[in-house]
Parts: structure tokens; C-alpha cells; sequence
């Protein structure tokens, strides 16, 4: 998938741990485990707000765009 | 009353005590190891009913069907020689006038092959629901085999009609294409619950 999800990266500078993000963003671990494994397949906008809120970052902070190699980039 | 309704009469009492018996003695069923996809039994009174009724189906296909089939057997098998001593006492037999020596049994070797396939799928499909495994790859893939084979049936049927019986084949529009009509329903069906799952997937996936 092009969308890479950067959590652990800054779950790792924040020193902060899985279950405690969970809690204080008010989702379930599991939830919040599909996330950070990218096995996600969207986002919610309260959950991204809820998630930088508590992380104190910038949504690019934690996703990231790679395109696939095969694609061609349309001009 | 006959032979033939003797044993008609016999396997339908059979077929009604094995229900009886597999009713009282059922226990709810035990999921197996939940993944993401599938809702837990024990907070969901609906699937446990799904699952003792699919547990019921399983243990009549498993040994209800083979039970059917060996006591029809036995009684076909002793009409068969009752109308053989009867003829042969009475009339002696006149030569084989089959145009394809062996086709008879040919096409019920095919056929059992093909009810063989069905009956080993629907098996593999109602353990599936048993589980508490629904609407998975799996049970789709089991659903679309089932629809394929019902389309096999009817093609093989036409098939045979055309080599050993071609004056006969027109009588395929009638019960064959239902079976071809009735297998590309299930395969529509299993193509639609696959694309069910993937949107409830791609809804459980949604953070």
C-alpha cells in the first residue's frame, strides 16, 4: 500500500507506549495495533486529530506517501 | 404396499429418527481461534444458532447421507433381483440391444464422481459454519465449488444425453437447465458474499 504509517516511529521519540496512546486517544489497542501495522485500510479524521493531539505532531509526522514502483506517475 | 415403497418409507424414517436424535443430543458448538473477521460466539446468541443448525446438516451430510444411500442400496439391490428371478422365470432374456455397451454404468461412475466433489465441499462448508467461520474466503470459495458442480452436473448430463441418447436431449431443457440455472445462482451468491466481506472488512479495518 503507498500509505505508510510512521506510529511506531513516533510512538518511539515520544517514549510512549502502544496501550497508553490507546487509552488516551480513546480507541481499543487492537484498533490502534491495525494502525501501526498498516494493515489499515482508512483513517478517520477524529482518529488522526485524537492521535497528533496526544503525540503532539503533524499528521505527516506519522503517515507517509511512497508510490509503488510499478505506476507511472500521470503528468 | 411394494418394495419400492417399503424402502422409500424406511429411509424417510430413518432420515426422521437421525434428525430426533441428533436434535436432543446437541451441544453448542466451539469456535475455533477467532481472527479479526469473525464475531465472537459468545456474545452473539444469532450465531450460536447458526451453528447448531449447521452442526445438524454436518452430522446428517457426514452420516445421515451414507446411511440413505447403503439402505437404498440394500433395497434396490434386493428389488433389482426380485424382478430379475421374476423375468427370467418368465420370459428369457433377449440379447443386450445397447448401442454403447457400458454407457449405463459409465455415466453413474461420472455421476458419483461429481456427487463425491459435492458431497466432500458441502461437508468442508457446514464444518466452516459450525465454527463460527461465515463469511470468509473459505466458505465463499466452498459456495462457488457447490454452484460449479451443479453447473457440471448439468453440462455433463447434456453431454451424455447427446452421445448416448440424442433423440432424448431436448428432455436436458427441462431438469438440466434448472440444475446450470440453480449453480450460476450460487456462484452469483458466493461472488456477492464475497464482496460483502470485503466492504465489511474494509470497514472493520477502518481506524
Amino acid at each position: 500500500m503507498p500509505i505508510i504509517v510512521n506510529l511506531d516511529v513516533v510512538l518511539a521519540q515520544r517514549k510512549m507506549r502502544l496501550n497508553d496512546l490507546a487509552e488516551a486517544v480513546d480507541i481499543t489497542p487492537q484498533n490502534l495495533s491495525i494502525l501501526k501495522t498498516g494493515k489499515a485500510r482508512a483513517i478517520r479524521f477524529s482518529t488522526l486529530e485524537a492521535i497528533c493531539e496526544t503525540l503532539d505532531c503533524q499528521p505527516g509526522e506519522i503517515l507517509e506517501f511512497r508510490p509503488e514502483t510499478s505506476k507511472r506517475k500521470k503528468v | 404396499m411394494n418394495i419400492n415403497q417399503t424402502g422409500d418409507s424406511i429411509g424417510l424414517l430413518l432420515c426422521a429418527l437421525f434428525a430426533l436424535i441428533v436434535f436432543r443430543k446437541m451441544k453448542p458448538a466451539r469456535s475455533a481461534n477467532t481472527n479479526a473477521n469473525e464475531i465472537s460466539p459468545k456474545t452473539n446468541a444469532r450465531l450460536n444458532r447458526v451453528q447448531k443448525v449447521s452442526k445438524c446438516i454436518r452430522l446428517f451430510l457426514q452420516y445421515g447421507i451414507p446411511l440413505i444411500f447403503v439402505t437404498y442400496g440394500i433395497f434396490d439391490y434386493l428389488v433389482i433381483l426380485h424382478k430379475v428371478v421374476l423375468s427370467e422365470a418368465s420370459h428369457p432374456s433377449a440379447p443386450d440391444s445397447e448401442p454403447y455397451p457400458g454407457a449405463f454404468e459409465f455415466c453413474c461412475a461420472l455421476n458419483l464422481i461429481v456427487y463425491l466433489f459435492w458431497y466432500r465441499t458441502a461437508l468442508k462448508l457446514f464444518r466452516f459454519f459450525e465454527k463460527g467461520v461465515l463469511f470468509t474466503a473459505e466458505t465463499v470459495r466452498c459456495i462457488q465449488i457447490l454452484g460449479g458442480i451443479y453447473c457440471a452436473r448439468s453440462l455433463l448430463d447434456l453431454s451424455l444425453y447427446f452421445i448416448i441418447a440424442p433423440s432424448l436431449a431436448n428432455q436436458w431443457l427441462g431438469a438440466g437447465f434448472d440444475d446450470l440455472f440453480t449453480g450460476l445462482l450460487i456462484i452469483f451468491i458466493g461472488w456477492l458474499i464475497d464482496e460483502a466481506r470485503k466492504i465489511q472488512e474494509e470497514q472493520e479495518l477502518t481506524v
